[in-house]
Order: structure tokens, then sequence, then C-alpha cells
């Protein structure tokens, strides 16, 4: 028992640090570092690389990594990207983190050693002492986490509390105005913020580094966890994110007592612990904010400018549309038929992509639980398949209408949130999802999921390259008329009110829940008819390609593309099947992280240009070619996207 | 605004670069599929298509006039790759002692490398990149999510050759396993089971990661030891691969008083396992790993491996046959940093039964039916000694794997083999 409290104070520990370095960036710049998690598996991989690859001391390899290199790079980041953010809308503030999270880990993978180390040192490497306490064995690295958050939870509250630089920041995080009237620079407070919340993710990184290993998927799984500490201090209170740390690293280990050694409740209920609790203190705030008046009301998303902000005469919409469909088909003559493959499944994950454009793009939600809503369809195409005889297309269907009331309870719990606390309750639901549902044992089958045969319809089979490509395209195209007619529809015109401003569409009476909770009810449907066609085209429905963390990843391409377009969504998914199978096979394999990093890059680029590649260049060529003569630029046109819209 | 807006102009040409660079990509992607993917394999090609009538007549997939493409389907990265890159350098190792030896019908072997990352769905990609688009002769196969790829690869009739972990091996009939096949179904053998109780463990508990060679090899060693009479205490096979946070098993097992622990887990991990039950106040007598006999091991690990067994099913090092110096002297030469650790041992050996298997296949134009079909009928492949018994593939097709295993303790921080280095030799567990 007593190693089982031990074990707990550790991972509360860890979340401790990391939790209370989020908060204190957040308060400071009102931007939510997503990030978080991957600046811990930069640093900690760096103070790897330092002191077992290159031989450093254990403490000079920490003083640099931790002491030096982290606070710069939480300087760079805060000056090249989050002081020009800091005035930006919600949604870009977390697209922008997003595309870090995404970017940072390949990029340390790539800089530092490319292989993951087993059992990776931490600040004490094997035989790691150990000491009796109270009857209960300690080792260093343990004691070391105690200390850590001990004296990180100290040195903070004391800080704001008695010195000048917390009063400072204080005033700043209270009235930032004011306190630069008072001749105070609150870009010095945030940026310092900013150093030392990197700081303490490196610190909770290599803190984390003999627990975990250096798996950057487990590291950032179990640093999201820490977001629900962040949650329970409702993103600004230092002892209660401090509580809420310990209590969840308690809660996690102490639920072992009372869990059966295997099975699927062993595996699920320790992880989804710390999102549970999170959906129900964001439920819990909805509802309070809700009788008081919606205190957090969403701001306008700059990503929701309506892309017809000067719309393209006919004549070029139907040369741009003759053009597609002649590139749909000369594709298969150009491509063999592996390529045709890997463009084809890229298409199939298009489809699931057009779910973004229409809950996020057009409904201005961030959703981050698409990529489970897929897996829904593809999971329970393939159980109805593999143990029912379902013939594959009825089994997609109606296994993308099962994935229909899930994402009507994702709306319906998340409808009173804004847009940080909708991103972080569709996250929480998205691992859970990986947890729960698709951990259990006939699902997963030990990772290795269960067969989805390709479709066919009346004795025709699509089992070759080209009819799947001909397929998906076609799926593709309906998908993508739906997400247009909705665009046009009355619930089209709703969000385009709530983009504007939802107080005031709720105050000339507009249904807001419903227009949300019908956007994401058809949302799912096509993620489910789009995870469906992607699993089928590689024969097995799998757990692990449809993980939360890939469809952060899904998001950040999504939004590189254009978050608004149909047509960018097809291409982000071409992109995101085709880049990584590029790199395979023509780079080195020690580039073969490159794609990822350049999935995030985008998204921080598109932070600065929401509408994405597509939009953008469209917007140019139609500016060079002066076919857009009602605006002469798009680009500084970042206002009344309503006015085009209605 | 009209200053920034003059500032933005320059930005405004990157996502159209973006776009036309990505069609550029595309387009020499398209392009090179015709004329093979990097120079050499072009010359390649273009021997083999003018060389028709000279010399060769061979127009065997992947088969040239001085060349034979092999591919190699491997977890390269995530956590798999610290287990499945070592039997990469083995395999490789021995393919360049045959290359630098003159190689096979004056032909050298090339091996292109595909990484599966672990995932089922990469590796389907993968095995068709290596086919489709390389061209390769045969796979060489080390990774655990093979479920995709071996079915696509029986169509395709490409001759495979690797680490016989999965049930896979013992269902295709054109997959051969270093160490012989696998059964279709998990089966337990009398092997393990018996060789713990003779140490003379009564308790055992199980503890491996939620991956399909891990849960096998737990439920076998479950039913083996249960037949050999002892009681299996705990058995737990849901941490995520790459864990070393074993602190509530841990607990769970000394406090049911387990006295032997089996850890089919990465070395590391094991070792850090083997750890925690200690922490947690467990007293064991045994404690078996099934991999990670390895001077490494060794090194990192200093007085905690003290006492601990590991089993493997080929003649250990410290027997010191012929055929362990000619291996450790090619690792000496052709891959100097890595050590003769237990994986590099079998993918040295799976390098051995590629060469058996070209040989098979008619060294004048190996095709891949003959490969198949005659290396079946081996029934004596030993690789040089390392098998003790050898692999009669015919018969121990469908048979469970790890029949016979060899074992050693370290004693005073060296590896000691058990039974004066002989295999220990079980049968099927009968379920009746």
């Amino acid at each position: 028992m007593n190693v089982l409290i031990v074990s707990g104070l550790v991972f509360g520990g860890i979340y401790a640090v990391a939790s209370l370095g989020l908060v204190l960036t957040y308060v400071s710049s009102r931007i939510f570092n997503f990030a978080q998690g991957a600046l811990a598996f930069f640093i900690a991989l760096l103070f790897y690389e330092l002191n077992t690859e290159r031989g450093w001391s254990t403490w000079s390899a920490a003083l640099v990594a931790i002491g030096v290199v982290a606070p710069l790079l939480g300087l760079a980041l805060w000056a090249v990207l989050f002081r020009r953010l800091s005035s930006a809308p919600t949604t870009v503030q977390l697209v922008a983190t997003i595309g870090l999270y995404v970017a940072i880990p390949p990029i340390a993978k790539t800089l530092f050693v490319a292989d993951e180390p087993s059992l990776p040192p931490g600040f004490f490497s094997a035989p790691v002492p150990e000491v009796d306490v109270f009857g209960v064995t300690l080792n260093a690295n343990q004691i070391a986490v105690f200390v850590s958050a001990v004296v990180v939870g100290l040195a903070l509250a004391l800080t704001l509390r008695f010195t000048m630089f917390g009063l400072t920041m204080r005033g700043v995080v209270d009235h930032r105005p004011l306190a630069s009237v008072m001749g105070i620079n609150p870009g010095v407070v945030t940026a310092a913020a900013w150093m030392i919340g990197t700081m303490m993710a490196g610190l909770a990184g290599v803190l984390l580094t003999p627990v975990l290993g250096l798996n950057e998927v487990s590291f950032s799984v179990l640093l999201i966890s820490s977001f629900a500490a962040v949650v329970v201090g409702r993103l600004r209170s230092f002892t209660w994110t401090f509580v809420g740390a310990l209590g969840l690293g308690l809660a996690q280990t102490l639920v072992t007592k009372v869990l059966p050694e295997s099975g699927w409740m062993a595996r699920a209920a320790r992880p989804s612990i710390p999102f549970v609790v999170m959906i129900l203190f964001l439920v819990a705030y909805g509802l309070v904010l809700h009788r008081r008046g919606g205190e957090e009301a969403p701001t306008t998303a700059l990503l929701t400018r309506t892309p017809g902000t000067g719309v393209a005469p006919w004549y070029a919409r139907v040369l741009i549309g003759v053009a597609l469909v002649v590139a749909a088909f000369l594709i298969p003559e150009l491509l063999t038929s592996f390529w045709l493959g890997v463009v084809a499944s890229g298409v199939a994950v298009g489809i699931a992509l057009l779910s973004l454009v229409l809950v996020t793009g057009e409904g201005g939600m961030i959703s981050l639980c698409q990529i489970s809503l897929a897996g829904i369809g593809a999971m329970g195409a393939a159980q109805l398949t593999e143990f029912y005889g379902w013939p594959n297309i009825p089994a997609i269907l109606v296994a993308a209408l099962a994935a229909v009331p899930f994402g009507v309870l994702v709306a319906v719990v998340s409808l009173r949130l804004g847009e940080l606390y909708l991103a972080l309750a569709t996250l929480s639901f998205a691992v859970l999802a990986d947890n729960a549902l698709f951990s259990i044992d006939r699902i997963d089958n030990l990772h290795a999921g269960q067969p989805l045969p390709r479709p066919s319809l009346f004795g025709f089979d699509f089992d070759s390259d080209v009819r799947f490509y001909f397929l998906a395209l076609g799926v593709f195209a309906v998908a993508a008329l739906l997400v247009l007619n909705v665009r046009r529809s009355t619930t089209g015109l709703t969000l385009a009110a709530i983009r504007s401003s939802e107080v005031a569409a709720r105050t000339i009476g507009v249904s807001t829940e419903r227009a949300k909770v019908a956007t994401f009810a058809i949302g799912a449907f096509i993620a489910g008819v789009g995870g469906g066609l992607v699993a089928s085209f590689s024969g097995r429905a799998t757990p692990p390609s449809f993980n939360a963390v890939i469809g952060i990843v899904w998001l950040a391409v999504v939004v590189t593309w254009g978050l608004r377009s149909v047509v960018g969504a097809l291409l982000a998914g071409v992109a995101f099947s085709l880049f990584p199978a590029l790199f395979s096979a023509y780079i080195p394999d020690s580039y073969a992280e490159v794609p990822t990093m350049l999935f995030g890059l985008g998204a921080i680029i598109v932070a600065r240009e929401p509408r994405g590649i597509v939009a953008q260049t469209v917007g140019h060529w139609r500016h060079l070619l002066r076919l857009d003569r009602r605006r002469d630029d798009n680009d500084t046109v970042a206002v009344e996207p309503s006015a085009q819209a209605a | 605004m009209r200053g920034v807006t003059g500032g933005r102009a320059g930005r405004r040409w990157l996502p159209l670069l973006a776009v036309l660079a990505t069609v550029a990509l595309v387009a020499s992607a398209c392009g090179d599929d015709d004329g093979g993917g990097t120079a050499s394999e072009g010359d390649a090609d273009a021997a083999s298509g003018s060389g028709g009538g000279g010399n060769g007549e061979c127009d065997s997939p992947g088969v040239s006039d001085d060349q034979i493409k092999i591919g190699q389907l491997s977890s390269l990265t995530t956590p798999a790759a610290a287990f499945y890159g070592l039997h990469q350098a083995g395999f490789k190792a021995r393919i360049d002692k045959l290359n630098d030896d003159g190689g096979i019908g004056g032909r050298q072997v090339v091996i292109e490398t595909a990484d599966d990352a672990a995932d089922i769905n990469r590796a389907t990609t993968a095995a068709r990149e290596l086919v489709e688009q390389q061209d390769v002769f045969a796979v060489m196969v080390a990774s655990s999510v093979i479920a995709g790829p071996a079915s696509y690869l029986q169509d395709e009739g490409i001759p495979v050759v690797g680490y016989n972990v999965n049930p896979e091996w013992g269902v295709y009939d054109n997959m051969f396993g270093y160490s012989g096949s696998n059964s279709p179904e998990p089966v337990a053998t009398t092997t393990g089971g018996e060789f713990l109780t003779q140490q003379g463990v009564e308790r055992l508990a199980i503890l491996g990661y939620a991956q399909t060679s891990a849960q096998a090899a737990a439920e076998g060693m479950q039913e083996s030891f249960e037949a050999a009479g002892g009681e299996v205490v705990y058995n737990s096979t849901d941490a995520p691969i790459g864990t070393s946070e074993w602190t509530t098993q841990a607990e769970e097992i000394a406090s049911r008083g387990a006295d032997g622990l089996y850890l089919p887990i990465q070395t590391q991990n094991a070792l850090a396992a083997a750890a925690a039950v200690r922490q947690a106040g467990g007293d064991l007598k045994v404690t078996l790993f099934p991999a990670g006999y390895s001077p490494t091991t060794l090194e990192q690990a200093g007085d905690t491996a003290e006492g601990v067994y590991f089993s493997m099913d080929f003649v250990p090092f410290e027997v010191q046959l012929p055929a362990h110096q000619e291996m450790l002297n090619a690792l000496e030469q052709y891959a100097p940093d890595t050590p003769p650790a237990q994986e590099v041992a079998v993918g040295w050996i799976i390098g051995e039964l590629l060469i058996r298997g070209l040989q098979e296949a008619g060294e004048e134009c190996p095709t891949r039916e003959a490969f198949i079909e005659n290396l079946r009928q081996v029934s004596d492949f030993d690789a040089n000694g390392l098998l003790d018994p050898p692999v009669d593939f015919e018969a121990s097709f469908g048979q469970p794997y790890g029949l016979c295993f060899h074992y050693v303790k370290v004693e005073g921080g060296e590896f000691v083999p058990v039974n004066d280095g002989e295999p220990i030799c079980g049968e099927v567990v009968d379920e009746g």
C-alpha cells in the first residue's frame, strides 16, 4: 500500500511541476500552451543526449538543458510566436500551440538521439541509490520528484506573494493596461513567465524520463493528463492545480487496488481517470458559467473568415472544377499501383477531414475528437463484418451512424464551453475513446485490430487500388457536397451568425444549440464513413491508427491546407498519406520524422494566415490575375465575416 | 495598415511555393516509378533488361546478372526498435560476409530496408513498397505486426524468412522461421514449466506487455507451469509497450508471495520490473528472461542481474563452437559496435536461413517458387551447428515455437550454461 502511495505521489509530483508551469504561462499571457508536453520531451531528450550519449556529468547536463536551453527556448518561442499571438483569438492561439505540439518531438528526434533509448536514466542512473523511509524503499529518482514538486510549488507561491517580480506579475495578470500605465513592461513579465514555464516543462520531462522512458507518445499522453490538474485549478489557481495534480496521481495508482489484474478494466481505468475528471469539471464550469451569463463567451475566430471575400467569377470556378476532374482521372494513368494506393488512402483520410472542415471550419468549434469518431466508424464496421458477417458497405454506413450519438454527446457536453475548454473537452473524449472504448479486447485484439475487407457493391469489388481510388473519390465528392449544402442551409447561416457573435445571435432568437448539435452529428457521420474507408483500404481497423495524438496531427494538417475549404480537406488527406510514404521511399530513414515536423510547422505558419495554403494561394493567384476586382487585398480584411456570409 | 500589407507581400509567396514544391515532389516521385528509384537501381534494371540475351537469361523479380534484391521489413523506430534493430544488425553482418565471400551464384545480395514503425497498417504499406516499388525477390521479416503483410506476401508468392514469434509463421507456407515455425493457435509446451519447477519455483508471477508475442508467451508459460504442477499467482500483460514503471504490479506480485518471475519483455524494462518487485519486498528464487542474453545486459545491470536466468533457442556462446567464432569475427569486421546479443545471433541465423533458401532456389536463376518449395523440403537446417536440434521445415510446420530451449544463469558476472549447454526439450502440453 505504501508503495502505491509513493508511486502515486511520483506521478502527482510530475503532474504538479508540469501543470504549474502551464498555469504560470497561461495567467501571464492568456495562451494555453498545448505544447507543454512536447517542450518537456524536447528538454528530456536533450538531457539524455548530453548526459548519456555525450557523457556529460548529470549535473552539467541538467544545468545546460533545464537551466540554459529551456529558458532560451521559452524566450525564443515567446519572441517569435506567442508575443504576436497574445491578442489573437483563442482558436488561433490553440492552433499555433497545437502546431508546436506536433512539430517539436520530431525536431527533437532529428536533432538528438534517433533511436528510442530503453530505460534512459533520470537525475540518477543505475544503480539508483535507495533509502528506507518509514519502512518504504524510495529510490533517488523518486525523491527527486518529491523535492522538485515541493520546491517549485513553494518557490512560485513565495515569489508571487513576497517579491517585486511577483507583485509586478500579479499586476500584469490583473489589469494589463493599468500595469502598463504604471510603467511596467508587460512584455518583460510575460517573457519571464514563458522562460520559467519552459524550465518547469523541462524539469518535468527529466523527472519523467526514468519513469516512462523517452517515448514521445506515452510522454505527451501523460503530460496531457496533467491538463486535468490545470482545469481543476480553473487555469489560474496555483494551489488548486497543485492539489489537483497530487490527487490525480494518487487516484491513478490507488485505483489499481480495486481493479482486476488484467483485462479491459485494468487497462482502461487508470489512464482514463484524468480525462473523466477533466470532463466533469468542464461540464460543471459550463453549467455555472452559463448561469452567470457566459463569462467566457467565445471570441470571434479569425479562422472562420469566409473564403467568399470576393467570390471568383463563374468561369474561373468552372475552370478550377474541370481541372480537378481532369486531374482525378489522370492520376491513375500516371501513378503505379503502389502510389495510387497511397493517394487513394489519402482521399479516404480526406473524407474524415471533411468533418473537421464542417465542425471546426464552419462551426468554429475546435474538435480534437473527430479521429475517434472516424475510429468508431472503422472499428464498428470491422466488428460487423468480422463477427456478424455483414457486407462491407452496409457495415461502414451503419457504423458511421453509430458514431452520430457519440458526436451528439460531445456536442451536448461542450455546448456551453468557450473555445479553449471545448478543445480540452474534445481532446478528453478522444483519449477516453482510446483508453476505454478502443481497448476492448475484441476491438483492440492486442493493437492488431480486426480485418475489414475492401468494399464490394452488388457483386462489383472495389478490391484493386484503381477501383478503390474512384470509390473514395466518389464518396468524397458526395460528402463534400453535403458539407457545402450545410454551409448554405439555415444551419450554415446560423453557424455564420454564431461565428460572428454568439451573444448577438442568441439575442435575436437564433437557436445556437440546435445548429451546433446538428453540425457535430453530421460531422460524426462523415468522419465515421471516412474512418471506415481508411481502415478498409489497408484491410484492418486498428486502434493505433485512430489514436488521439494522430487526431491532433489531423487538425494541424487540415488547418495548413485550409479549414474552410473542401478541396483543402482533400489535399490535406492526400498530403497526410503521401508525405510519409514519399519520405520513406526516397529519403534516408533518419529524416523519417520530417513530414510530421512539416505538418506542425504548417499549422504554426497558418496561425498567421488563418485560411490555409489553398485559400491563400487561390487568393494570391486571383490577385495576380486581377480576377478579383472587388477586393484589392485579401490579407488586410480580417473583420466582419458575417457581412459576406449573410 | 498599408505598411503591414507591404511587409506581408513577400510572405504571401510562401504558400504558393509550398504548393509548387509539393507538385514537383509528387511529379518527380511519379517519374521515378518507371525509371527506378535511384541511379543504381536504374542501372540494375537496365542490366537485367538488356542482359536478357546474355549469360543470365534470368527474369526472376529482383534478380539481375550481378544482384539479388532482398527486402527487410522490421520495426526500426518506436520502442520495438530496441529489439528488432538488433536482428537487423546480425542479419546484415551475415549478408555482408556472404557478399565479401563472393555472394550467391556470383550475385551480390542487396538489402532494401522498410520500417513498419510497429504499426500494422504501416507494415502492409511497407511490404507493398518492398515488393511493388523495390521489386525484391524475397523478404526478411523481424517484426511483431505481421498480420497484414503476411497475407499480402502469401498472395504475391514472396518467400519470407525471419523471426517466427507470431502465429502467421505456422499458417502461410511461404514463411520460414529461423527456428522453424509456430502454431496457428496458441499451444503451450512443457519446456519452460518443467525447467522452472526443477529450479524450485512453486508460485510463479508473469509480467508482459500488451503485445501479441508477449501475451502468447505469457499464456504459454502459465499453461506450461500449471502442467508441471506449479501455481501461477499473477499474470498480467496489459502494460503498454516500453513501460518501465512497474510499481503497482510489483506490489501485487510481492504481496501474493511469488517465488518465481517470468518476464517476456525487453531486457532493460525486465530488469526494472525485477528491481521493482524487490523494492516492494518480494523474495524471488528465480527470475527468467526469455530475451536479453547479451554482454550489454551484464554491463548495464551489474549486480542486479546476478542469479537471473535467460532462455534462448540457439546454442549459447559459452559453448564456443566454430560457428560462434565465425559470427563473432564477422561482427567485429562488419558491425564493430554491435554486441553479440541474443537478437543479433537470431538475426545472424536468419541470414544463414536466407542463404540456404537462395541456394535451394537454384543458383543459376533462383525463382521464388523454387525457394519456397525446396526450402520446405530441408530437414537439417542447423545454421552450422548454432541450432541444436536442427530444424525440419516440413515436420515442424505449424508446431509451436520453443519446444527446445537452452538456458544460462548469471553467476559471478558471467553467463554460465545450464545443463552443460545441452538443450532442454519438452513436448506440446496435453490439453486433456
